[in-house]
């Protein structure tokens, strides 16, 4: 009964007027960034990060986390009133949601994704809840060696399988690593990369990146690639589900639940590959597969389930372990950081408070999303009439202002514009910047560990396999790796 | 079939010349011994590592058929929108925020394919107000410095 007395706590955390504030505010926000197609949860935390440096930890991480799962669990919404998804990770629900509103039934769509959301949210959370205790109770024991390789494992695998080319963002990674190289060695005091611009004496602020690579570079690109904005269907007629749709949809939402909820907590896996496999498994497990592609609510309901488990496992090797499973989490773990807070297992017991404070404000959250989204869902549509134009211009306002709030200095602005021009190169030439971030806030930590188990084994390198949960992990992260190469030589084309 | 240099060729190459710069630079730092890592250590690991693997990304883009990355368009908005940051840096510590905002916001509203006077004006004063709360009451920093 341990961990119901650690729940009821972190619900009296939660439930303080100021946190559940930050939490309304948090889902709101993600409500809002989910359904702008022009605005991700990526692009809203790097900007709101410096705000959230003003604010205890907790509410700081119970706002960002309300940001991240509120988006996924929004971003349906657009997929099926537009055909487009509202995040990349609904890409999915476009395929049977989008036909559904054009068959007349996309209130049905909408409340059937939004409960599949709300389930696959509860359960996950009472994942992370029951889960987290015990990962980090193994990861207690865990030193330099066991961490550097698990790092090793993290960045590999959510750099491979993730989407775009595996090389590339292997590539971004260990560039995200130099970058977090840079400024005063502190363990010599040597300048690293600095130039000798004092400026960079103290590193390069992971906000200052982000804001470059996620806000500035972000809207250059869709100035450039600007459309014509696509037109919502206009009117959703009756919410509620016909039985019928319940009946064929119960056994796909706990299947995408299970799926996105044992995949999430894996790095790099997440909330867009689990969504696809459930598509996948619906469909192979369907009477009749053509229906999919066509309105199939089976097709909605377990990848939208998926999407949201995931979305939330997905913290639970940032909570419990330190290490980001994504480019999100990397931002909040970094946020972290700064509050002081040292990433790890001691996390779940040390700072008990922060971790079972968010996790409660997580299913709260989750209630509160059910309640803003199905209601009032005509108020999103009309957000989805939202121009870029009168977008953008927010976007850059308030990056630069929350930049300039880190330290009131001009030279940090004008590295994040440095950084937008960088990170638009690099999107151009097919260079996802997620991973990098990765890289960047992993940096140091990596370079400490590696430092610290060469120091242990009196530099000799293969501690790291005399280790056994340590050569586990470096083995791992080598069948990733040949996989990764098998695959590339299959799809390889012959000459 | 001619070799094509593509986006994924360019980028290796990229890759490839951070990945050097970054060895010889590190290595001016001192590497140290295994034992006692030098802070030129782990920056030549890294850049090797680097250099391997833009290699490897040039050699698998020249194999395949690629595009050139598509800047067109491109210039626009890239040179507004640093235009508009780097002015608001440069401005507020001397301008005061609401110029350095009015400077953003008309250098940003240039950037885009139309320029409509009215909503642009609209926006400066709505984020104009915005953005003095969040500054005053959100960062607490003193009104004082919203004006120059």
């Amino acid at each position: 009964m341990h961990i119901l007395g650690s729940i009821i706590a972190g619900f009296h955390v939660a439930l303080t007027p100021a946190n559940l504030l930050y939490c309304v505010i948090g889902a709101t926000l993600g409500t809002v960034v989910g359904i702008l197609p022009g605005l991700g949860p990526l692009t809203t935390i790097a900007m709101l990060l410096p705000i959230t440096f003003k604010m205890p930890a907790v509410s700081a991480l119970i706002m960002l986390s309300g940001i991240y799962y509120g988006a996924h669990h929004a971003a349906s919404t657009t997929a099926i009133m537009l055909n487009m998804p509202g995040e990349p990770t609904s890409v999915v629900i476009c395929f049977d949601g989008h036909p559904m509103a054009r068959q007349g039934r996309a209130g049905p769509a909408l409340c059937i994704a939004a409960l599949s959301s709300f389930f696959a949210g509860c359960v996950a959370v009472l994942i992370i809840a029951l889960f987290s205790p015990v990962l980090a109770d193994i990861a207690l024991d865990f030193s330099a060696p066991e961490y550097t390789s698990m790092m090793v494992l993290a960045l590999v695998s959510s750099a491979t399988l993730s989407d775009g080319p595996a090389l590339t963002s292997l590539a971004m990674v260990v560039l995200g690593l130099l970058l977090g190289t840079v400024g005063t060695d502190i363990n010599t005091n040597v300048q690293r990369f600095t130039f000798g611009l004092p400026n960079l004496y103290d590193g390069l602020d992971f906000v200052v990146v982000a804001v470059g690579l996620f806000a500035v570079a972000e809207i250059v690109w869709r100035l450039q690639h600007h459309h014509a904005q696509a037109q919502p269907l206009d009117k959703v007629r009756g919410l509620l589900p016909r039985w019928e749709d319940i009946a064929a949809t119960w056994k796909p939402i706990l299947r995408g639940t299970a799926l996105g909820g044992a995949l999430g907590i894996l790095p790099g896996t997440g909330p867009l590959i689990s969504s696809f496999a459930s598509y996948g498994l619906e469909r192979s497990l369907a009477r009749d597969p053509t229906r999919f592609g066509n309105g199939a609510i089976e097709g909605v309901a377990g990848p939208e389930a998926a999407n949201n488990a995931a979305a939330l496992t997905h913290f639970i090797p940032m909570l419990t372990l330190g290490i980001p499973a994504g480019a999100a989490n990397a931002l909040m773990l970094g946020a972290l950081i700064i509050q002081g807070i040292t990433p790890g297992p001691s996390v779940v017991t040390d700072h008990a408070d922060l971790f079972w404070g968010v996790v409660a404000s997580m299913w709260i959250g989750n209630a509160m999303l059910l309640v803003l989204n199905l209601p009032l869902v005509g108020v999103w549509i009309r957000l989805l009439r939202m121009p870029y134009r009168l977008l953008y211009p927010a976007i850059i306002a308030f990056s630069c202002i929350g930049v300039y709030s880190l330290a009131n200095s001009a030279w940090d602005v004008i590295l994040a514009a440095g950084f937008g021009v960088a990170g638009y190169i690099l999107t151009a030439l097919g260079c996802r910047p997620a991973p990098l971030i990765l890289g960047l806030v992993m940096g140091p930590l990596l370079e400490e560990n590696l430092r610290r188990s060469l120091l242990i084994s009196r530099g000799d390198p293969t501690i790291l396999l005399t280790h056994p949960i340590s050569a586990a992990f470096l083995v791992l992260t080598v069948v990733i790796l040949a996989a990764q190469f098998a695959r590339g030589v299959a799809a390889q084309p012959r000459r | 079939m001619m070799p094509r240099i593509g986006r994924e060729a360019l980028s290796g190459a990229l890759f490839c010349i951070i990945g050097l710069s970054a060895i010889l630079l590190g290595r001016t730092y001192g590497i140290g011994t295994t034992t006692h890592m030098g802070p030129g250590y782990f920056p030549v690991m890294l850049g090797t590592v680097l250099l391997v693997l833009g290699v490897a990304v040039a050699l698998r883009g020249l194999r395949i058929p690629d595009s050139l990355p598509d800047f067109s368009g491109a210039l626009r908005p890239l040179v507004c929108l640093v235009a508009a940051i780097v002015g608001f840096g440069l401005m507020i510590e001397r301008g005061g925020l609401l110029l350095a905002v009015l400077w953003l916001v008309l250098c940003a509203c240039a950037a885009g394919p139309r320029f409509r006077a009215i909503e642009v004006m609209l926006s400066v004063l709505t984020l104009g107000a915005i953005a003095c709360g969040i500054f005053v009451y959100g960062l607490g920093l003193s009104p004082g410095d919203l004006l120059p």
